[in-house]
């Protein structure tokens, strides 16, 4: 028998706001990698506009440590520094 | 893990064979691209040299699919599975509107620099899937080998050096996996971390083992045209 997904299933599974750890848990993953590139997007925007990492971090409510640890050089792959 | 010695290009039919595996993906409901869905790709393509040699020892289509059917089932590989987007939907976010106001903003290009460059940090990675992305691959050690495999051939990767990187890559076990993107990407599309390959099983399964099925190969590659 062919085997076909119905996307209702998965639709029905996200609409209902789950109480599935399997859908709940990979809600979290999700938000949590859109949050991760949304920051980075706004914090290289704002070394662009020559922000310092201070006022960043501040923003942020983070450490400068760890927004630079993060977005600086040294969180960059690839890249020496 | 030894690198790849050169860059090397895949021939027009692993690229068919490629979009045939993404096709697959979809239709299981599967957010990734993984051996399975090669296998299947290249028997759903079905006139190059895998194909005839996977379907001359049983492994057709039908077969296959079957087989991949039963390892859902067994829990070996992940049923259907919700998108980013579906996920985020459930929590009400509009990951769409998300998305087209971060690219209108940022560009389309500094977005998905952004996606990269979050999913391959050393520490606290994250993965991120804009809606309408093709899935991620994650058979980066079959790839490798089939890289290697067209490269000391001097030629373009074809199906069939795709064919030996998927039976070289299940000849040991998931939990020897060397690329640590690849364990975490197992981990959030569902599949076990330990265990024997999907491709083992489904090889196995026809009482066959990966090493005849390699040699099988092989043998028709080292045949004279």
């Amino acid at each position: 028998m062919e085997k076909t997904v119905d996307p209702e299933v998965a639709n029905l599974a996200a609409a209902t706001g789950s109480r599935d750890p399997e859908v709940g848990l990979r809600a979290v993953a999700a938000l949590r990698g859109l949050l991760e590139v949304l920051e980075a997007l706004q914090v290289d925007n704002a070394r662009a506009q020559g922000w310092s990492w201070r006022d960043i971090a501040g923003r942020l409510g983070v450490s400068k440590q760890a927004v630079h640890q993060k977005h600086g050089p040294r969180g960059r792959p690839g890249q020496e520094g | 893990m030894e690198s790849i010695p050169r860059a090397v290009y895949t021939s027009t039919a692993t690229r068919t064979v490629s979009a045939q595996a993404q096709m697959e993906a979809r239709r299981l409901g599967h957010h990734y691209l993984g051996p399975e869905h090669l296998l299947l790709g290249m028997l759903v393509h079905g006139d190059n040299l895998a194909a005839r040699v996977l379907r001359a020892n049983g492994l057709d289509l039908d077969t296959v699919r079957a087989g991949i059917d039963r390892l859902i089932a067994e829990g070996v590989l992940p049923g259907p599975q919700p998108s980013d987007a579906e996920l985020l939907a459930g929590i009400g976010v509009d990951l769409e509107a998300v998305a087209g106001r971060l690219k209108e903003t940022f560009g389309r290009d500094a977005y998905r620099q952004a996606t990269e460059r979050v999913r391959l940090r050393r520490t606290q990675p994250a993965s991120h899937r804009a809606p309408r992305d093709p899935p991620r691959l994650v058979c980066a050690r079959a790839l490798s080998i089939a890289a290697r495999e067209a490269i000391a051939r001097d030629r373009d990767v074809e199906p069939e050096h795709l064919l030996l990187g998927l039976l070289g890559d299940a000849e040991d076990p998931v939990e020897s996996e060397p690329y640590a993107s690849e364990r975490r990407e197992r981990g959030l599309v569902g599949l076990p971390d330990h265990g024997p390959h999907a491709i083992r099983l489904l090889v196995e399964a026809q009482g066959l083992t990966l090493e005849t099925l390699r040699a099988a190969v092989r043998d028709e590659l080292e045949r004279p045209a």
